[in-house]
């Protein structure tokens, strides 16, 4: 396999998943998941995996949310993924003459043709009735549904903008009720996506929208590849490029150990690798992730992380958080919440005790830092620290 | 291949692909990677999506036939290549296109007639079931899909149809996209847009030097014009493809369109497709200038306009704006990619990124019918001046080549040779001399470029320290029978001052000898070289032979008086080595009788050195001479002679003990040096041991140390008194035999340290020159003495008494 950085991953070349997949079968038979996790950390792949090799008794349905921009348009896609995952059941029959008369479509010689779904039509009824419909088809032919939504966040910013904020937590809200009903006969989803949701929920809060509609989820974190797996990653990967190397085990090990176990960026070191045409090597491994930490090209788009903190956290935070991370890049080791607030009272940044707790939740909800079990935060990735020292000039 | 098949300039997709691989240059790699990745994406469910990057004219589009070329009978994959001048706004848009392609492409496979129906429903609809015909259609083959221009594609996408393309793509994995781009565009590069991080981006640079030479041989080649081929990568060729470098700022498309006149001829070949390539870009820079903000757009406007990088300095002035401001505005503009940087020392040094938008900038500037200013500049370097000449005179005046011509004719007439001028440039900044050596060194350069831009290039590769590389081309012209006699000469001439630099003086004898047997016909040319080969003889110590050349010269009728006069002298100077001191007398009596009294300068020459001759003759006549020269420069700065000659008078003064003789002497010397600003000091040391050796007792001693004292003192030389007794000291320990006792070495040392005790200023060097006393008084070997000092006055004494590290 070659390397491939962004792209589609043959499903059948994933590597070190099983447990984390495992885990998740065994999650969905309770109930629903949000998956959370930085990006690049192959979310997507994962979910596409769960749909393609399912197991026994599950009936997946992936979909890609950020092509839909209303509400209507979103439930009337459920209504075709329904349309093509139940065959001839009268279930399915029944719902669809509903919406046929409902909708003004026309059924003409025994051949439906699907309703024409204007923007008037209540998208509620249309998502309530198909995922009924689809949970009860599901039950005759003993099958559990299970949607896999990848880019919810997406979505629900589209709905936002398009429709409306409060149809965008209306949304939410439906799919929270949904699950309540039909999670006893089976249905389960999988919500996912780039940007936390967090960051979704907490923009229409401030739309005064009080719900918590996805606690009744668990949620599954996504963790970079184990040191094993990243290794055995990054050796499928050198030898699927054709790279010389007489080191190809201490290789694939420095490579595993410098991307922290993102499979993204062992995709990136290994194609500039084969791309250097150079033999393979600890060095060689070292000095691309040096030039690519520092390329202006920022081949791995980590200015993301700096770009996206006034986005993230409002501008009236930036300055906060910037500071918090400045802060945590400049320590060897972990540090309490005191000594992050003695260090940023001592350059006039914050004195917020309490402000400085949320901030650091919020930071930790996405990836930047991790929190030991004596409560103290470091870099929850020694690249991306790496990355924040060079970016942020702080080198001595 | 197909013989002399056109390269097409503007649409690669149309040229045979075989004449494009055959071109090709830099980018092999780069390709058979794609090639495997794509053909990866084939056989399995990876699927990878690659974008290349880079400005107008840097073979996007030849990259694109080549892969289409080369992926075209790979089983399991169809391919669709988007028409780049169409456009979507929608994602059935974009799917059409992709259909359209493949009906051109696989029209079995891929019938019109099948999608028709999907004009009849909605949007949405149409949509899905287009997406259900090309999926069936492509039977579980995957698909490549070829784009040009993404970054217009996403334009008119906006977000929502590139999230739709994504979400297409996620949920149908059948597809790899090869896309190509002038920009990373906001659609790829932000990360909060659909498709950050999609592809696997290459960023395409211009070409090289070396690159450039490669693709236009490469095309001369293709035209079976293997002499031109040939000639492209020797140092001349690549020195005349450096200089177009400059102009093409390494953009292939400039090179392809060179390619056709270079290997043609024609200038028509060169107008024509340059105008039609500035036509069709002009809009598109234009727009992308307009919607700069105001200052920045003057800046943009600016650097198209000049002729050179520019420092931010520079165009601060020109805009009347501050050095700040300026700073500010081309950061953000480089990071638009509007501008680069190159570093000249501690300067950094801006210019345009992309050479066509330079190029269509000062074409809208100067809309009127004059020639193109980049094709004159492009004929000023390609020609030299006699060839611009006889292209002239063999054109109508009323063809636009006339033009043309006449216009780089003009040029060169009033702006210098362009050729020339980028050759010296070249080799600035690469010579590491100072700055005031460096500029005598570049004006050799464009002197002997003038005579061939090969003995230019030489010399410049010589000083840069590139050796091997200098002698070999200047022995290709040379040895060159094509060349004039005069230009093989001159370089032969440069092989022998290379041999001469590097004290190869054999080498460079049998050099000259060989320009020597060139019919040179008597030239002033015959004369330099013979003067050479004189030097080389002097070098040689062969003296006879060189008196022999130097008395062959001095007969000759087409010298100048002044050259033979530095004959003569010379022939002095070997006659004195050969000890034929009454030739030597008889030459430098010939230069005083008919030098001008106002020729200061060589007659203390020659009265120096006829002194001198009548000295070691034991003559008494020398006194006259120096007599004459003190005489003769008492208003003129001093030169070295009329130092030696006082150095020499206080020597012997001091050899007859006459020593207030010697101090008045020495003062005056030192005076007169010092307002001449002469370095004088190789000279005192001897002196100074002068006054050593005839030191007797202590009265005497205490005599000398204050005459000295004072004869300096009264000069304000305090310090330099002190280092020159320290430089003494070096003399005592090499110059063979005993040192002297030490009791006179310790007598020495009181006697100065008594001296100089109220002059705190010495009281440094004065430790350093103990220290040198102590250490021979210890016989000149025990290295630990020297410990009293710190490190860098310890080297002061280690330089002094030349002791090894």
């Amino acid at each position: 396999m070659k390397a491939n950085p962004g792209g589609q991953i043959d499903l059948k070349a994933v590597v070190g998943r099983d447990d984390v997949i495992e885990q998740i079968w065994e999650t969905l038979e309770q109930q629903s998941i949000r998956m959370n996790a930085e990006r690049r950390i192959g979310k997507t792949t994962i979910i596409k995996k769960l749909c393609n090799e399912p197991k026994e008794g599950w009936l997946p349905i992936f979909q890609d949310l950020e092509q839909y921009h209303t509400a209507i348009e979103f439930a009337a896609s459920i209504s075709r993924e329904v349309e093509k995952h139940l065959s001839s059941s009268k279930q399915a029959a029944k719902l669809i003459k509903k919406f046929l008369s409902a909708a003004g479509g026309t059924e003409v010689g025994g051949v439906f043709k699907l309703p024409k779904f204007e923007n008037d039509t209540p998208w509620k009824e249309v998502l309530c009735d198909s995922i009924k419909g689809l949970v009860e088809g599901c039950e005759s032919a003993e099958l559990r549904p299970l949607f896999l939504w990848d880019e919810v966040p997406f979505m629900l910013e589209n709905i936002k903008n398009r429709d409306g904020e409060q149809v965008a937590m209306e949304v939410l809200d439906t799919l929270r009720a949904l699950r309540q009903t039909y999670e006893s006969r089976g249905l389960r989803m999988i919500l996912t996506g780039s940007i936390g949701l967090h960051h979704v929920i907490k923009s229409l809060k401030r739309s005064s929208y009080a719900n918590a509609p996805v606690n009744d989820m668990l949620t599954v974190a996504i963790s970079a590849l184990s040191e094993e797996s990243a290794q055995e990653l990054a050796r499928r990967l050198i030898e699927g490029e054709g790279i010389s190397t007489e080191y190809i085990d201490e290789t694939s090990v420095a490579v595993a150990k410098i991307s922290d176990g993102f499979p993204f960026y062992i995709h990136h070191i290994i194609k500039a690798m084969k791309r250097s045409g150079e033999e393979g090597s600890v060095e060689l491994v070292e000095l691309i992730v040096s030039e690519q930490l520092i390329s202006p090209e920022d081949p791995w788009e980590l200015h993301h992380y700096t770009d996206r903190v006034a986005t993230y956290y409002g501008e009236e935070h930036k300055k906060s958080v910037l500071g918090i991370l400045d802060t945590l890049a400049l320590q060897s080791d972990s540090i309490s919440v005191n000594n992050i607030l003695t260090e940023l009272k001592s350059m006039g940044i914050l004195d917020d005790r309490d402000l400085l707790i949320e901030l650091l939740k919020l930071i930790e909800q996405d990836h930047y830092l991790a929190r030991n079990n004596e409560g103290r935060y470091e870099f929850q990735f020694p690249l991306l620290k790496r990355w924040w020292i060079l970016a942020r000039g702080l080198e001595d | 291949m197909t013989l002399h098949n056109p390269i097409s300039v503007f649409t690669p997709s149309r040229s045979n692909p075989e004449d494009l691989e055959a071109i090709m240059v830099q980018r092999h790699d780069l390709l058979t990677d794609a090639v495997e990745r794509i053909e990866e994406s084939a056989s399995t469910d990876n699927k990878h999506h690659l974008l290349f990057v880079g400005p107008r004219g840097t073979g996007k589009t030849h990259l694109m036939t080549l892969l289409v070329h080369r992926l075209s009978t790979t089983p399991n994959l169809r391919i669709a290549w988007l028409n780049e001048d169409e456009t979507s706004t929608t994602l059935i848009e974009f799917l059409l296109r992709i259909y359209t392609a493949l009906q051109k492409r696989y029209p079995l496979g891929f019938s019109a007639d099948d999608v028709d129906p999907i004009y009849d429903l909605p949007p949405a609809d149409a949509e899905r079931e287009l997406i259900q015909v090309l999926l069936e259609k492509l039977q579980s083959k995957s698909l490549l899909v070829v784009v040009e221009n993404l970054d217009a594609l996403f334009e008119g996408l906006g977000k929502e149809g590139q999230q739709k393309l994504r979400a297409f793509i996620q949920e149908h994995p059948v597809l790899s996209i090869v896309a190509t781009a002038q920009r990373l565009v906001e659609g790829i590069s932000k990360r909060s847009n659909a498709f950050f991080g999609f592809f696997q981006v290459e960023n395409l640079k211009p070409l090289t030097v070396e690159e450039a030479a490669e693709l236009l041989s490469n095309i001369a080649r293709h035209r079976e014009e293997q002499e031109l081929a040939d000639f492209i990568q020797t140092s001349v060729g690549l020195s005349r493809i450096r200089a177009l470098h400059h102009l093409s700022g390494g953009n292939h498309r400039i090179y392809i369109v060179l390619s056709q006149f270079i290997t043609s001829k024609t200038i028509d070949l060169l107008v024509e497709p340059f105008a039609k390539m500035i036509d069709e870009m002009t809009p598109y820079y234009q727009e992308r200038i307009r919607w700069l903000p105001p200052q920045q757009r003057k800046i943009v406007e600016f650097l198209c306009n000049v002729d050179r990088p520019a420092t931010v300095k520079q165009i601060a002035r020109r805009l009347f704006t501050s050095n700040q401001a300026i700073s500010s505005q081309l950061k953000d503009l480089k990071g638009k990619g509007y501008v680069q940087a190159a570093q000249r020392g501690r300067e950094s040094l801006y210019e345009i990124t992309e050479p066509l938008m330079r190029i269509c900038v000062e074409v809208k500037e100067n809309q009127n019918s004059e020639p193109l200013k980049i094709l004159v500049d492009f004929l000023r370097v390609w020609y030299d001046g006699v060839e611009l000449s006889s292209l002239l005179e063999g054109c109508k005046s009323s063809n636009s080549e006339y033009a043309y011509l006449k216009s780089a004719i003009s040029k060169n007439e009033e702006q210098g040779s362009l050729r020339v001028k980028l050759l010296v440039d070249c080799f600035r900044g690469e010579v590491g001399l100072s700055e005031e050596d460096e500029g005598a060194q570049l004006q050799t350069i464009a002197s002997l470029a003038l005579i061939h831009e090969g003995l230019g290039l030489g010399y410049g590769e010589w000083i840069s320290g590139q050796k091997a590389q200098a002698i070999t081309l200047i022995r290709e012209i040379a040895d060159s029978d094509k060349l004039e006699v005069d230009t093989r000469a001159f370089a032969f001439q440069c092989l022998s001052l290379f041999h001469m630099e590097d004290v190869n003086y054999d080498q460079a004898l049998d050099v000259l000898s060989m320009a020597l047997d060139l019919p040179l016909g008597g030239s002033s040319m015959e004369s330099s070289l013979e003067e050479r080969r004189a030097d080389c003889y002097i070098y040689l110590e062969m003296n006879k032979e060189a008196v022999v050349t130097l008395t062959g010269l001095i007969l000759r009728d087409d010298i100048s008086e002044k050259h033979r006069d530095e004959y003569i002298y010379k022939r002095s100077e070997v006659y004195s080595k050969l000890e034929c001191t009454e030739l030597q007398i008889k030459d430098l009596t010939f230069l005083i009788d008919k030098a001008s009294t106002s020729s200061v300068d060589l007659l203390s020459r020659y009265y120096f050195s006829r002194g001198h001759a009548y000295l070691i003759n034991d003559e008494n006549n020398y006194r006259e001479d120096f007599k004459n020269l003190i005489q003769i420069s008492k208003n003129e700065a001093c030169t070295k002679e009329e130092f030696g000659v006082y150095v020499f008078t206080v020597l012997v003064a001091v050899q007859n003990c006459a020593w207030e003789e010697a101090f008045f002497i020495l003062k005056t010397a030192l005076e007169r040096a010092k307002s001449s600003g002469l370095e004088y000091q190789v000279l005192i040391p001897i002196m100074i041991k002068g006054f050593f050796d005839h030191t007797g007792g202590v009265i005497e001693r205490e005599l000398v140390v204050q005459g000295l004292l004072r004869a300096y003192s009264d000069n304000g030389l305090v310090l330099e008194l002190v280092e020159e007794l320290i430089t003494h000291l070096g003399i005592l320990l090499r110059e063979g035999g005993c040192l002297p006792e030490n009791e006179i070495l310790e007598g020495w040392a009181t006697e100065w340290e008594a001296a100089l005790s109220s002059y705190t200023e010495a009281s440094i060097s004065l430790r350093i020159f103990r220290t040198g006393i102590e250490f021979l008084k210890a016989g000149g070997e025990d290295r630990s003495v020297l410990l009293s000092l710190h490190q860098e006055e310890r080297r002061i004494l280690e330089q002094v008494f030349q002791l090894e590290d």
